[in-house]
């Protein structure tokens, strides 16, 4: 190691040469960089339920949907319908748009002296009071258009677009809102869907980039500065987090991964952890220029002393983040790989970067300024002859502490609610808010039934059963609506049975049909297969309007079919209760042919499964990891266990703090544990090296707490407040999710630390453990 | 509805033999395009036609049809169809009777209700049949509708061939037909269209056709096989037509409501 350091001191140039191509090579790469924002895209594909998923997504390929809604007060006025038409066809003609259903265009089943008839419900913009008296019957007396294109009390239209498989769904969303806001007339408009969220995702992503970068980058900046009062010390460790972030980013844009939702932290996270290292080596060099006044002996004594702590914290670090490729979310995987990477390039960096450019420039002036915390000083030198006199009150105040928090752990929410993430007054929340009120919502479940061969949908007893399940989940108070084959079926039905409500109905295995006008058999009753007549219903509908209208509740060739619930919630506990609900009815009414529930309410539900496992691996990977480092530091097992304690300590309090406050547990907060276990354990180690020194120096357990508290305390008081006040830029974040995480992080760090000031004394002062006196 | 209709006349036909002109002559595009238009002179036909849809994973659907056709004037044709397979609608019969200056009368019997329904056109072009052929692929391109340009003289298949750009002559035409541009093959010798491709509204190739087999049957050039893949969705349609037969002297009491109630 000391080669290696005498190399980098004696070729600073060579040294630096290869550090900035390195950082040119990065920095260029990160052109590549791509965006993520969609949350389904990092599930892992292996779990079942997006495994479900994926297959159904084979078998309807169903194309992203963006939901505009025109709400007027009252829809039926010729002035609201003349916007929405314009609209319609503005819609269908921007790119990346496949077709657009709006209550202008949509498609409708209409009887005719002769059987019946499909057209577009307004062909001609009705005008006169009949003309929208009878517009308004055929919208609203339509099962398949309340709830999804016309609201049921007729205030409020939609517009489904459906977008083109490989459209960047974003950038239509664009467009979109580009076309509402040129749009003239009486309805006012709202967008949301998918696209739509990814879009306001990415804007969010954007803003906060502009917003949260310039305040860690003063944060870097300022507080090295505030120690050394030196621009040119203060450079060092500054280059060396932003080259980090450069590296780390640009082997992101290297290997194809994208920037996604959690990963966009991820360069407040490394600076916030990073820039300790170089202020740690740049302190101790900076004191030990008072007695070494030769330069490259200078720099080697103190990359000698400091080598092993900065090591030791970033590896801890860097395990604290693999763990959580436990939680096998791929954008929770990514954020944790490429910030430990980053976190260890921070390392290489604080150890041959800033060396490098130690040996270049001149040495420090004098002294630096005597620590300026006296007052602190003298406070933790009373804290800890407080807890040697009251290690008792201590423990008690820990015990109650404990207990007083432990009452909020069961109150944890998981939620993993990617809408809730956006700030209240959001116009996605706003749209979201009014498509709740008068559709049929924007969660999804879906019923899937497979045939094991084609046709098989078009039995009675599969459509019938579509159907008895459509009625049932309609029953729920929080399905809006339901959607499937069987509605075409029992439409046409009555339809064809001269409107007779008798006939809504999907028809039994064989029907007395009454032969038609002009028949040979004019009026006599005959009795026909069930199964002819729907197949024959399905062709006349497909010859008058066309099979795309079911492209999303029958595959091509009638062997697959799913019946689709509208839910008016994406609440964990809801989906799960009518989840479950559907499944029971299912098992006591089991459809003819095998069926499985998908959507994207499942999806919300694996997620949050995911949630909960992940976080009780990635906790328990990070935590053995962490023993293993610190025993092999300390070269002793029971070290390894006595600096766990303080995270056990501050993972508790974490979820406490979480239940009390309100906070989710979802995919943004569960990174907590990890982080603060990585960055944590820190003040234990710190702690505890010290007691050791202390100890072996021939002090017993209360003398050695005291001038720990003395000589350590101020430290890692300031080190957990500076990286504390680091994640807390977070905060400053437009994201829930985003904010929740580094407010958590924040006080994960000061429960940390007062584990590690509090529990650790008192332990070792009860236990009296014997330690290791060497080195 | 009319398209419809077409799609049996002029789809089927795609040219007469290349005798009449020249390769030689310099000819300009839509001096090709006219020519590939003409059809042959012919009164009524039957036969059968199998359509064969796929879709990107495979599945495929198999219709079945037994098909007459005849000039009631150089104008206005009739048609029938039977359905023979799937069996679930066979015997369902479909009537077209073309009119110049209406809307076609179409007429569709289902057999399960003993019964005739009428059926309008609704308004867009729409898939024919579920294919990926619309109405506006089978139907005979209308002159007017295009503005031409020949891009040059390319070999498809061993065959010289005219490459013959199309674009829309207004907005409304594209918004009808759905195309933004669309690129057409002719054969130099017998005017034929052998290969096509069809542009959406954002500029992207959505379909792309195939005419591999032309029959000369009573002296007129028959597309007998067309197979169109939409390149977006990944899904193919592929017409035969089998046992054709031209002139065999179909009567007008064939295509009456009575003849549509018949089986095949």
């Amino acid at each position: 190691m000391r080669r290696f350091f005498q190399a980098v001191v004696d070729h600073p140039s060579a040294t630096l040469v290869v550090v900035f191509l390195l950082t040119a090579f990065f920095g260029f790469s990160l052109r590549l960089l791509k965006v993520e924002t969609d949350i389904a895209a990092s599930l892992p594909k292996d779990i079942p339920a997006k495994r479900l998923y994926d297959r159904i997504s084979e078998i309807f390929p169903s194309k992203d949907v963006i939901f505009v809604v025109a709400e007027a007060g009252d829809f039926f006025q010729t002035p609201v319908i003349e916007q929405v038409a314009e609209l319609t066809e503005r819609l269908e003609q921007l790119p990346g748009v496949h077709s657009v259903m709006s209550p202008t265009n949509a498609r409708v089943i209409r009887a005719t002296p002769d059987g019946m008839d499909v057209r577009e419900a307004a062909e001609v913009i009705p005008r006169t009071p009949e003309e929208l008296a009878q517009y308004r019957e055929r919208l609203l007396g339509n099962e398949l258009f309340v709830g999804s294109i016309i609201s049921e009390n007729g205030q409020a239209g939609a517009l489904l677009l459906f977008l083109k498989k490989e459209a960047r769904g974003s950038e239509v969303a664009r467009e979109v809102l580009k076309v509402l806001g040129e749009s003239r007339g009486p309805a006012k408009l709202y967008a949301t869907g998918k696209p739509m969220v990814n879009y306001y995702l990415e804007q969010g992503m954007n803003r906060d980039w502009g917003r949260l970068m310039p305040v860690v980058l003063v944060v870097v900046f300022v507080l090295p500065y505030l120690r050394f009062r030196s621009v040119r010390m203060v450079l060092l460790p500054f280059g060396v987090v932003v080259m980090s972030v450069i590296w780390s980013m640009g082997t992101m844009a290297l290997v194809g991964s994208p920037l996604s939702h959690s990963t966009t932290v991820m360069p407040i996270l490394l600076m916030s952890i990073g820039v300790a290292y170089g202020i740690h080596i740049l302190n101790r060099y900076v004191a030990n220029s008072q007695r070494i006044s030769d330069r490259r002996e200078l720099i080697l004594a103190t990359l000698d002393e400091m080598k092993n702590p900065v090591v030791m914290t970033s590896l801890t670090t860097i395990a604290g983040f693999l763990a959580l490729n436990t939680s096998r979310v791929s954008s929770l995987l990514q954020l944790g790989l490429f910030t430990a990477l980053g976190v260890f390039v921070a390392l290489l960096l604080s150890l041959t970067f800033l060396p490098a450019c130690l040996a270049v420039m001149p040495l420090p002036r004098a002294v630096v300024g005597r620590r300026k915390t006296p007052l602190l000083d003298a406070g933790f030198v009373r804290y800890g002859q407080f807890v040697v006199r009251r290690r008792g009150w201590v423990l008690a105040g820990i015990v109650l502490l404990v207990l007083a928090f432990a009452l909020g752990i069961p109150r944890i929410v998981l939620e993993s609610n990617d809408i809730e993430n956006f700030p209240q007054d959001h116009p996605i929340r706003q749209a979201l808010e009014v498509v709740d009120r008068y559709f049929a919502g924007s969660t999804t479940l879906e019923v899937v039934m497979e045939g094991s061969e084609p046709d098989a949908i078009k039995e009675p007893a599969v459509l019938q059963a579509m159907a008895a399940l459509e009625d049932t989940l309609r029953k729920d108070q929080l399905v809006g609506a339901t959607i499937g084959l069987a509605d075409y079926v029992k439409t046409i039905h009555q339809v064809l049975n001269g409107g007779d409500p008798a006939y809504y109905r999907v028809p039994a295995d064989t029907e007395a049909v009454k032969s038609g006008i002009g028949d040979e058999e004019e009026g006599a009753v005959h009795r026909v297969a069930g199964r002819d007549l729907i197949a024959q219903y399905l062709q006349l509908y497909e010859m008058s309007a066309g099979p795309e209208d079911f492209a999303n509740l029958v595959d091509y060739n009638y062997q697959n079919a799913k019946v689709t619930a509208f839910l008016r919630t994406n609440r964990r506990t809801d989906l799960k209760r009518i989840d479950t609900a559907i499944r029971n009815y299912l098992k006591a009414n089991p459809p003819p042919l095998p069926t499985d529930i998908t959507g994207s309410s499942e999806l919300y539900l694996a997620v949050n499964d995911l949630v909960v496992s992940g976080q009780l691996k990635s906790i328990l990977v990070s935590l053995i990891l962490v023993f293993l480092l610190t025993s092999m530091m300390f070269r002793s097992l029971r070290a390894g266990v006595f600096n766990a304690i303080p995270l056990f300590f501050g993972i508790f309090l974490n979820f406490a703090f979480m239940g009390w406050t309100g906070i989710y547990l979802n995919l943004m907060t569960m990174v907590t544990s990890s982080i603060a276990i990585g960055v944590g354990v820190d003040y234990a180690i710190h702690f505890y090296h010290r007691y050791q020194m202390k100890i072996s120096e021939g002090h017993d357990y209360g003398e050695a707490t005291v001038r720990t508290m003395q000589e350590a305390g101020t430290a890692i008081f300031l080190n957990a407040a500076t990286v504390g006040c680091g994640f807390a830029i977070l905060l400053l974040s437009e994201f829930r999710g985003i904010a929740d995480m580094g407010l958590l992080i924040a006080m994960t760090m000061l429960w940390t630390c007062l584990g590690a000031l509090t529990i650790l004394p008192v332990l070792f002062m009860t236990l009296r453990p014997k330690f290791r006196t060497a080195r | 509805m009319r398209r419809l209709l077409q799609f049996a006349v002029w789809a089927l036909i795609l040219g007469l033999g290349g005798s009449a002109l020249n390769a030689q002559e310099d000819v300009s595009a839509r001096q090709i395009m006219e020519r590939s238009l003409q059809s042959g002179d012919w009164k009524d036909m039957q036969g059968d036609l199998v359509m064969t849809l796929t879709n990107s994973r495979g599945q495929q659907r198999i219709r079945k049809l037994k098909f007459y056709s005849r000039k009631r004037n150089p104008d206005e044709s009739d048609m029938l169809m039977h359905f023979l397979e799937p069996a679930d609608v066979r015997d369902t019969g479909f009537l077209i009777i073309e009119h110049k200056d209406a809307d076609d009368d179409r007429y569709l019997y289902l057999p399960a209700l003993r019964r005739v329904n009428r059926i309008t056109a609704s308004g867009r072009g729409g898939n024919f049949m579920g294919s990926d052929f619309s109405y506006y692929d089978i139907g005979r391109p209308k002159l007017n509708d295009w503005k031409y340009r020949l891009l040059g003289e390319e070999a498809i298949e061993g065959h010289a061939c005219y490459k013959i750009e199309c674009l829309p002559v207004t907005p409304e035409v594209q918004r009808d037909t759905k195309y933004s541009k669309i690129i057409r093959w002719i054969r130099k010798d017998t005017y034929t269209t052998i290969h096509a491709e069809y542009y959406d509204k954002d500029g992207q190739l959505w379909k792309v056709l195939d005419i591999p087999e032309h029959k000369l049957i009573g002296g007129v050039w028959f597309a007998t096989h067309m197979i169109m893949r939409d390149v977006q969705i990944k899904n193919t349609s592929e017409i035969r037509f089998e046992n054709l037969q031209v002139n065999v002297g179909l009567g007008p009491e064939l295509f009456t409501e009575r003849y549509l109630r018949r089986a095949s």
